[in-house]
């Protein structure tokens, strides 16, 4: 993902009324792009914890200690976006939570209900355009869509939780 | 390697891996960290190798079997230099073997702790064939001072992360059932499960059951590293959820704990009023056998005692149904509680510790009557 590609999808998020809703403190996207995601793990182990400062104080001094390199002035802000972003108000992981019928029910238990329940979803009343934007936008925080099936998953989101 | 044989190689590979990818729960896609949905689990007692639970701390090694060779030292009087085809020199067994990771159930911990998110998935059961480690380790004729067996893989850290190194007490090790394997359910080991070799630890957490195995290291002392001295360890008394425990006061676990799950019908499903529905699921315990699962329809007020298929072998969980005709159309709490031969029982709360191990509590769907 090139730099300007990176501005435009933090970008998107910062319209997203989900869970990924704010843009992150000035060059700390691509920070954690070259130190974190790119490196060492993908965007989904990051996307997935709830922790409060205190825990991803623990988890960012972790990596350090491990190599990663953030510049101590760069910690503390990379921090407090982390813990504002992903943390205990996030919906928890639902996999084996029954789904409505439909083609991507499969694609919405894994792919979808593996990361967060159903609420936030339930709540996002859009369109064909807006869903397509959403999907697009969970991938880049590593949602995997099983090769081929992104349009089924669409269609079922469409289908399942209306407008 | 022939340029041909290396393409068809990671042709292979990539393939192997889409499939397993495009079926499981991706919770890290580098290192390869994949859950299976229960729904999977349920189609049957063995669980496939394209359904199967993936765990790896570290990027896959793409290992070329003609280049590999299982090296055997330490304080051992013949160290030793085996390739493939020294492996099947030996004489082959099969177990089948329930494999969890130890996290399983991570993100119900409450409050969350960090790490991969495990719901109820990071468990299967699979056959696996290779040959005792005890035989490799005879040959190598461990010294009598030998008290632990350092496994590592071909799997490789970067920058300053621990290397993923693992030790087992000799007496697991020197144990006929512990094993290394090369075969899954009938198939070559994929290369996501352990490619050419992964040790087989039954009944332990599955941490111990290295993968991609090159070097087996003979000590006196267990493995030095990260992934031995801080993870995998549990607090050495209980604590209040969210306390923090420094490492010297935790203590290393090996066997699995006693626990169930549903995997049909699924939390939150809709049935018909007037009908009965099958509740089931798997029950397991580590290194003790399953002797009764109940399960309760009324949120654990009372219980049932559930049946167990006849499917069973030393180390694998045992299915479990129970025929249910719901009495009224309203939603309903059904629970399911394993209990084994050591006398344990599941814990109807659970307990916590701060990296969210061993989550065992009775297991709890709802599920919703309507008339």
């Amino acid at each position: 993902m090139s730099k300007v590609d990176l501005a435009i999808f933090w970008l998107t998020c910062a319209f997203s009324n989900m869970a990924f809703g704010q843009v992150p403190p000035a060059g700390i996207a691509q920070k954690m792009q070259a130190t974190c995601t790119q490196v060492c793990h993908g965007a989904s182990l990051i996307a997935q914890q709830r922790l409060d400062v205190a825990g991803w104080t623990r988890e960012v001094n972790k990596m350090v200690g491990w190599g990663a390199e953030i510049a101590g002035s760069d910690r503390e802000e990379l921090i407090r976006y982390l813990a504002g972003q992903f943390n205990n108000t996030r919906p928890r992981p639902s996999s084996s939570h029954a789904a409505p019928d439909g083609k991507a029910r499969d694609v919405f238990q894994t792919s979808c209900l593996g990361c967060h329940d159903a609420m936030p979803i339930a709540r996002l009343k859009t369109d064909r355009a807006g869903w397509a934007r959403t999907v697009e936008r969970m991938v880049n925080w590593g949602a995997h869509i099983p090769s081929g099936r992104k349009e089924e998953l669409i269609e079922y989101l469409l289908t399942s939780f209306a407008q | 390697m022939k340029r041909r044989e290396f393409v068809l190689s990671n042709a292979a590979f990539l393939l192997q891996a889409r499939t397993i990818k495009d079926n499981l729960i991706i919770r890290s896609d580098s290192p390869a960290d994949f859950e299976t949905p229960v729904q999977l689990l349920d189609k049957g007692w063995i669980t496939s190798n394209d359904a199967h639970y993936v765990r790896s701390h570290l990027s896959v090694p793409n290992v070329e079997l003609n280049n590999w060779n299982l090296t055997v030292e330490g304080e051992v009087n013949r160290p030793l230099k085996l390739t493939m085809r020294d492996i099947r020199g030996f004489q082959e067994v099969t177990r089948t073997v329930t494999l969890e990771c130890s996290g399983n159930g991570r993100a119900f911990a409450d409050p969350p702790v960090a790490g991969l998110q495990w719901e109820k998935g990071a468990v299967g059961t699979a056959r696996w064939t290779g040959i005792p480690l005890r035989d490799v380790l005879m040959k190598a004729q461990v010294q009598p001072n030998a008290k632990h067996v350092i496994l590592n893989g071909a799997d490789m850290p970067i920058r300053a992360v621990p290397d993923f190194v693992r030790s087992i007490p000799i007496e697991k090790a020197m144990h006929p059932d512990t094993i290394l394997a090369y075969r899954m359910n009938g198939a070559a080991l994929p290369v996501l499960h352990g490619f050419p070799l992964r040790l087989i630890v039954p009944g332990w957490e599955a941490a111990a059951s290295t993968k991609w195995i090159v070097n087996i290291q003979i000590s006196e002392a267990e493995a030095s590293g990260f992934f031995m001295q801080t993870a995998y360890r549990i607090p050495n008394r209980p604590i209040a959820p969210g306390t923090l425990v420094d490492p010297k006061d935790t203590i290393p676990y090996t066997a699995l704990s006693v626990k169930s799950i549903f995997t049909s019908p699924l939390d939150g499903a809709m049935v018909p009023m007037g009908s009965s529905i099958q509740l089931r699921g798997f029950a397991w315990a580590g290194e003790a056998d399953i002797t009764q699962v109940d399960v309760s329809t009324d949120a654990g007020s009372t219980w049932n005692i559930a049946v167990l298929d006849n499917d069973k072998a030393r180390y694998t969980w045992r299915r479990f149904r129970y025929l249910w005709k719901p009495p009224a159309a309203k939603s309903f709490v059904v629970m399911s509680r394993a209990t084994d031969s050591q006398g344990r029982t599941q814990p109807m709360v659970a307990s916590w510790n701060p990296s969210g191990y061993l989550y065992n509590v009775a297991d709890k769907i709802q599920i919703n009557v309507k008339g």
